[in-house]
């Protein structure tokens, strides 16, 4: 079928032209040009995603751009900030951390030392021809539109972590993602985790910017979590107004794999990640969640797809948005339950709290089932704050105020409580109530 | 120290209270009674100030002040307590933490310094002990999966920590077995003193043998249709809201 002709955007046309100068700094340009340039052939064909594509409907990102000017792709620098709390909010948990600027693996800002033996950790472009590297991207699953051919066509630098069979990782991994230069930029980060059979890993995310000029970026992150390992997967997107963010997660479990993950969106800007969840190996669960606390004109899109390709699986998909001013929160989340993937349990819910008129929450959850003996549910609600519960917490004494940043607070910590591993639990709830002005929670003080 | 005077409430735009009077002197315990409808519920809500119960005529001066001004916080500030029917259950927001933000948030209203972690754990131990209200229960999400026993152990906790000098208890006996009901009613019995007076809200006569009234009032159809002694619960308990009903015509 005829494409109707686009007018590409001064963006687009600067993405195509400026790629083959632009990769030649890139890390790997010797071994990744090919692929780069196969990629961006794809997307001088497609151009950025817009809203007239299922996928991109609540997320125009053509639109998005269309009046950013050409973007440079900047190196790394040595001045990255990012003065938002948010980026803080793992500060008191022992763990490794490792610093990328602007899409680059900055070892001089990283600390790693005493990462236990089994556990490769590397730069993404230094890994890129490892075996293991191309495997784990080759049997990814997710998904083939433009942003993932941008992605790869000027695919930067990102980390490389492999946890050998049977490795228990003492500590969580924090990977922290900076933003420098006040010109305007743009960045694609690629990153790789294997967890292998029966190891055990928790990976924190924290990624946010001081950005005054335009930052678009996109980051592609593989996951394989193997036959009884386990992956727990934090993540806190604390992006400045000014950044535009496309998130790809492809995750591939395996038998008795066990997968959690919390996405926590409370920056100011625009982003999107796109989760897709591919169960091969039976006996797995899966826990997938993502809150959203937004104000002003930030917007957060969680668009998810769960494959469950074999029997025997559990998974929970919760997703939960607090939206004030004119905020606007997405959900679209799809369940595929294919034909011989038989006793299958997925419970999708989506819900969200409006504080203001002008707040927006898309919500949009699918179940596709072709097997006879699962239990599926999904769920959405919108709505506002429970005048039960506020006149209850005032009855004793609480200020509507304070009510009604508990209530919100307990709305999303009720998500966060479910998360393996307290510590991590407790810097969240922390952290958003610090964000709500609601008192802090004190369920860890109780054991006291 | 209070003194409903002709109070008339509307919900909804229709009347449900049609001229209330009742005087509680300090350290009395007066029961309501009455059957379904007749507007118990509606008084208790009115005390504690929820919105959409509005006031369209007469007073509730408690120690001079009339606390239909007040919004509901303030009201507790003051020292009114409404133990619920129904307690709302609060996800995510563990039982502990509200217990310490409402009791900081009156003591700081009433003038007294805020308690910190450990000061007021203990304070909470103690109280909670006495109720048999496990740390655990503590832990939990605020009145999330509560058995109505624990529900209403929690509220009676709730009135021992924000010690009101008023407290109104709705239906205290609605969902619990004769066991539960001895320990909610030993913990309301602790409570009583010379300084505090309640407002005992009640359908069933029974729930009044282990908190014993002072005076007892009929509520029938917005107003209180008869007054007396402690042993006009019994009567109505023999004869049945009908006939006290027809007394009154």
């Amino acid at each position: 079928m005829a494409r109707p002709a686009i007018q590409p955007l001064e963006i687009e046309t600067g993405f195509v032209d400026d790629h083959a100068a632009a990769t030649a700094s890139l890390p790997g340009a010797a071994t990744q040009g090919v692929e780069r340039e196969n990629a961006i052939k794809v997307f001088a064909v497609d151009g950025l995603p817009h809203r007239r594509l299922e996928d991109y409907r609540y997320f125009d990102l053509r639109q998005m751009l269309a009046k950013v000017g050409p973007l440079a792709v900047t190196p790394g620098a040595d001045n990255a900030t990012a003065s938002d709390d948010a980026n803080d909010v793992f500060a008191n948990i022992d763990r490794y951390v490792a610093v990328v600027i602007n899409g680059r693996l900055d070892t001089s800002k990283s600390d790693l030392t005493g990462l236990p033996e089994g556990v490769a950790f590397t730069s993404y472009a230094d890994a890129v021809d490892a075996d293991w590297v191309k495997a784990a991207f080759n049997s990814a699953e997710g998904p083939q539109d433009s942003v993932a051919a941008l992605n790869r066509a000027y695919a930067s630098d990102g980390v490389a972590v492999r946890v050998s069979a049977g490795v228990k990782v003492d500590k969580p991994i924090e990977v922290r993602w900076l933003s420098a230069g006040d010109t305007g930029t743009h960045y694609h980060a690629r990153s790789v985790v294997v967890v292998e059979e029966g190891a055990d890993l928790t990976l924190l995310e924290t990624r946010g910017d001081d950005a005054s000029a335009p930052v678009f970026a996109t980051n592609t992150l593989r996951l394989v979590v193997g036959d009884k390992a386990t992956l727990r997967h934090a993540a806190v997107y604390a992006d400045s107004e000014a950044s535009v963010r496309v998130a790809q997660k492809s995750v591939t479990l395996g038998e008795a794999a066990d997968y959690q993950t919390l996405g926590l969106a409370v920056g100011a800007g625009r982003a999107r990640t796109g989760e897709h969840v591919h169960f091969a190996g039976e006996d797995a669960k899966g826990a997938i969640n993502g809150l959203s606390l937004l104000r002003g004109k930030a917007v957060m899109d969680n668009t998810l797809f769960v494959d469950h390709a074999v029997p025997n699986c559990d998974s929970e998909e919760t997703f939960r948005s607090v939206l004030d001013d004119a905020s606007r929160g997405v959900f679209q989340g799809s369940i595929l339950v294919r034909k011989d993937a038989q006793k299958i349990d997925s419970q999708m819910q989506a819900r969200a709290l409006l504080l203001s008129r002008k707040a927006e929450m898309d919500a949009k959850p699918m179940l596709e089932i072709y097997a006879d003996d699962v239990i599926c549910a999904h769920g959405s609600a919108i709505g506002e704050p429970d005048q039960n519960a506020i006149f209850y917490l005032m009855s004793r004494g609480i200020d509507e105020k304070t009510a009604r940043a508990l209530l919100v607070a307990g709305f999303l910590d009720d998500v966060v409580d479910g998360f393996d591993d307290g510590d991590i639990a407790a810097a969240l709830k922390t952290l958003l109530a610090a964000r709500l002005g609601a008192p802090d929670d004190m369920g860890q003080e109780v054991a006291l | 120290m209070l003194e409903i005077k002709d109070l008339h409430v509307e919900v909804g735009g229709k009347e449900i209270l049609k001229g209330i009077n009742l005087t509680l002197q300090p350290g009395e315990v007066h029961a309501v009674m009455g059957p379904n409808g007749s507007g118990k519920s509606t008084l208790s809500y009115t005390l504690a100030g929820r919105s959409g119960y509005d006031v369209t005529g007469g007073s509730i001066l408690f120690n001079g002040k009339d606390l239909t001004d007040l919004e509901p916080n303030e009201r507790a500030a003051a020292g009114v307590f409404l133990a619920f029917q129904y307690p709302t259950e609060v996800p995510g927001v563990t039982t502990m933490t509200f217990l310490k933000t409402a009791l900081n948030a009156v003591r700081v209203a009433r003038g007294e310094d805020e308690l910190d972690a450990v000061r007021f754990l203990k304070l909470v131990r103690e109280k909670a002990k006495a109720l048999n209200i496990s740390d655990d229960m503590l832990k939990r999400p605020l009145n999330v999966g509560f058995s109505g026993g624990e529900k209403k152990r929690a509220e009676t906790l709730q009135m021992a920590l924000l010690e009101p000098t008023f407290a109104v208890l709705d239906e205290t006996d609605s969902g619990l077995d004769v066991d539960a009901m001895r320990v909610v009613a030993e913990g309301v019995n602790a409570l009583r003193s010379p300084e505090r007076s309640m407002l005992v809200i009640t359908h069933y006569q029974r729930l009044l043998d282990h908190i014993v009234p002072d005076h007892v009032h009929i509520l029938s159809d917005g107003k209180i249709v008869k007054s007396g002694p402690k042993e006009l619960a019994r009567e109505v308990e023999e004869s049945g809201y009908a006939d006290i009903k027809s007394d009154a015509a």
